[in-house]
């Protein structure tokens, strides 16, 4: 078949049991990998009405069909399981070289049933597969996991440097409902709770080593296409110069002309230019960060080991993402870039989302400067929480995970947090999730892709602003509804498809990576004959199968929408000042170009023509 | 003249690219980076190409420390070799030491630019 590694792995951790199941070729052209495997791993096997904590709940870890192959930005790593945080289907995907060493051990796909009673970690030496126990992990953070792991299971340091791990940190343990699964450290799969699902299974750990290679299907143009795409992405400003430099963090001071960076839980934007210019891409590369770091097989090398000196914000880690800037920076108000670097290094240490942090943390503020949060219910002696308060967001990020006093409240996520206050507007999210930080005001498209994400609040499954705002692979108008229905569908099949099956990251369109090589490179690697047509199809069925397995959950129409502050407050700056987005016009659309009836469930026709029943 | 392989250390991000070509450039249809001829060298700040250089059966004892700048690396970080010490440089199924065969390729395909082929007299 090529590219696929050809086998699944599945580990019962009640009866401490593992099996090996064959790779279904035609399953693979389906589904082709990733997201699109576990989506429909989930739909089969995991009823969507389970508490997504149970036992009965399955944790997938799935690698992309060009995951490891050497193909551009190709390392993506996915975890997934029904989310504790949103309640929807869950999943999450990481950098770094977990999903190639998974490949390379022989596995597309690692399944993992049942719970443990106790703590273990599961270790993945080619077709070896052993469960033992994690007591002397259990409570310490991903970085310490990650090299005492190595160390126990692997006395040789040489061979040790191959084992890859994905763990939980303490927030994960304590199922914190916006914890991460970290792999090699710094690498988060982030979004949907999926550490806490890990957490509730008792598992700290994944470690996996393998020594298959992975099979070519045609090399010769496989070569051709990478190095077309490699070249195409160095000449490009962005690609070739902006990331390499600045991370996506460079994007902060555009995005902010272009009033997208929200400031104080997106009542205003955009910020202030010269304060923007505290907590930019830029500001934190030339001051903080000691040199590059890529992910397997990127040349956009977005990370970067970062040193913070300062002695209230001392530590060391990685640099911060666009979101996480723009969230704390921007929406939280804190502008010392050293407070964002040490909320980022605890964040990636004690296995939590950075974004939902962020959310959940300028909702905290917002409610905290409206009197809704009593100061007593905080717990501070000495610290308040308005906006900018970098301490006490410093502090309530630790006690976050580890329950610790008001953390209680705030692991369950902003939006829980806010109901128990009576204000669940105040939370910015979708489907109880954290929002990206762009002002969907300014981006009306957004706030489409937003509101219609399978997985709650996500910019990255259809990112409308390359047409919108950086005009790739066409300009479109920002402050329009016109379009964007079928903008948004298009980009939904289009990513499912070529980056979350296939295994990409979403950063390398933004690079210069167009859809066009991705495809190159995917139909050189595989040799199953898949056409253009056939991922876009295979696109579609995934996006349906997720939209039929939250329908399933409960999640309908009423949850396809963004919070009241973008639909009803008009934009106070920015080219669309003035201006709401008209969500209910653009979902109507988008519902009848996707063929699903007026209330977003998918029609039978629809389904018949996708080989869903 | 023969070619030389100039390393720019400070410029390699760590993305393998150049394991990943190597591997595939020998196996012909198949990438596999523990089999390339140039590994990189990689702890959580530092970074270094290292090629597959001369073989040796026997391991270095004792093993020592090496100091770059200010900077320490544990025992062989940095050597060439292919031998027992570590699993570089080696055909899996054989055994056989690997040896770079200075054909270029991940020079060329290194998108840090840490990598150059120079001609040397």
């Amino acid at each position: 078949m090529g590219a696929w590694a050809g086998k699944i792995l599945r580990v019962d951790l009640t009866n401490k049991t593992h099996k090996i199941e064959d790779l279904d070729s035609s399953f693979a052209k389906d589904f082709i990998g990733g997201q699109g495997f576990s989506s429909k791993i989930l739909y089969d096997e995991v009823d969507p009405t389970i508490d997504a904590l149970s036992p009965k709940n399955k944790l997938i870890f799935t690698s992309g069909a060009l995951t490891g192959t050497g193909a551009v930005s190709a390392s993506r790593g996915w975890v997934s399981a029904k989310s504790p945080l949103t309640g929807t289907i869950g999943f999450a995907s990481f950098g770094g070289s977990f999903g190639p060493e998974l490949k390379f051990a022989g596995y597309d796909i690692l399944i993992v049933e049942g719970s443990s009673e106790s703590p273990v970690y599961i270790w993945i030496d080619d077709d070896q597969v052993y469960i033992e126990s994690a007591a002397k992990l259990w409570g310490k953070n991903t970085h310490i996991t990650d090299d005492s792991l190595k160390k126990m299971i692997e006395p040789n340091s040489w061979k040790a440097r191959d084992i890859h791990v994905a763990c939980i940190g303490p927030a994960g343990e304590n199922k914190v409902l916006m914890s991460s699964v970290m792999a090699d450290k710094n690498r988060a799969a982030g979004r949907c709770g999926l550490g806490a699902v890990m957490g509730s299974k008792n598992l700290k750990a994944v470690a996996v080593r393998g020594s298959h290679p992975i099979p070519i299907g045609k090399p010769k143009e496989f070569r051709y296409a990478v190095k077309e795409a490699l070249d195409r992405i160095s000449k490009h400003p962005v690609g070739g110069n902006l990331f390499p430099a600045y991370g996506s963090g460079s994007l902060v001071e555009a995005y902010n002309v272009a009033g997208l960076v929200p400031s104080k839980n997106f009542q205003h934007g955009p910020v202030d230019f010269d304060k923007v210019a505290n907590f930019s891409g830029q500001v934190i590369a030339e001051n903080f960060m000691r040199r590059n770091k890529a992910c397997y097989g990127c040349p956009l090398s977005c990370g970067g080991p970062c040193v913070v000196t300062n002695p209230s914000f001392a530590g060391r880690g990685e640099r911060p993402e666009f979101e996480t800037l723009g969230l704390m920076g921007g929406s939280c108000g804190i502008e010392q870039p050293e407070a964002i670097l040490k909320i980022n290094f605890l964040c990636n240490e004690l296995g939590m989302d950075t974004m939902d942090v962020g959310n959940t943390l300028a909702c905290a503020m917002e409610l905290y400067e409206k009197n809704y949060i009593p100061a007593k219910d905080l717990g501070f002696r000495y610290l308040t929480l308005n906006f900018g308060d970098a301490l006490a967001a410093v502090r309530l990020v630790e006690m976050t995970a580890y329950r610790e006093g008001f953390g209680d409240t705030f692991a369950d996520g902003g939006y829980r947090m806010a109901e128990q206050y009576g204000h669940a507007e105040l939370f910015m999210g979708a489907k109880k999730m954290g929002f990206p930080a762009y002002d969907v005001r300014n981006a009306h498209g957004m706030g489409l892709a937003v509101a219609t994400s399978t997985r709650g609040a996500c910019h990255n499954r259809a990112y409308t602003l390359a047409a919108e705002i950086l005009g790739t692979p066409v300009k479109l108008d920002p402050i329009t509804e016109d379009g964007k229905a079928g903008l948004v569908y298009e980009m939904q099949n289009l990513t499912a498809a070529l980056m979350d099956a296939a295994g990409i990251c979403i950063f390398s369109i933004a690079g210069g990576h167009t859809p066009e090589d991705m495809y190159a490179q995917l139909a050189t690697a595989t040799d199953v004959g898949l056409s253009f047509e056939d991922c876009m199809i295979a696109g579609e069925r995934i996006w349906n199968l997720q939209k039929l397995y939250n329908l399933k959950a409960g999640i309908t129409k009423k949850d396809d929408t963004i919070p009241q502050r973008f639909l009803k407050e008009p934009a106070e700056y920015g080219p669309g000042k003035g201006t709401v987005v008209d969500l209910d016009r653009m979902l109507e659309e988008y519902y009848a170009i996707r063929s699903w009836d007026k209330d977003g469930v998918p029609t039978p026709a629809k389904l018949k023509q996708l080989e869903l029943q | 003249m023969k070619k030389v392989m100039k390393i720019y250390h400070d410029k390699c991000t760590g993305c393998r690219y150049c394991e990943i070509i190597c591997s595939l450039r020998h196996l012909k249809n198949a990438v596999d980076p523990k089999q390339s001829r140039i590994r990189v060298y990689q702890d959580d700040e530092r970074f270094f190409p290292i090629i597959a250089g001369a073989t040796s059966t026997q391991e270095c004892r004792p093993h020592s420390t090496v100091f770059m700048g200010n900077e320490e690396f544990e025992d062989c970080a940095l050597c060439r070799a292919s031998c027992p010490s570590r699993p570089w440089f080696k055909d899996p199924n054989t055994g056989k030491a690997l040896k770079c065969s200075m054909c270029g390729d991940c020079v060329e395909w290194c998108p840090s630019g840490a990598l150059e082929m120079i001609q040397a007299s």
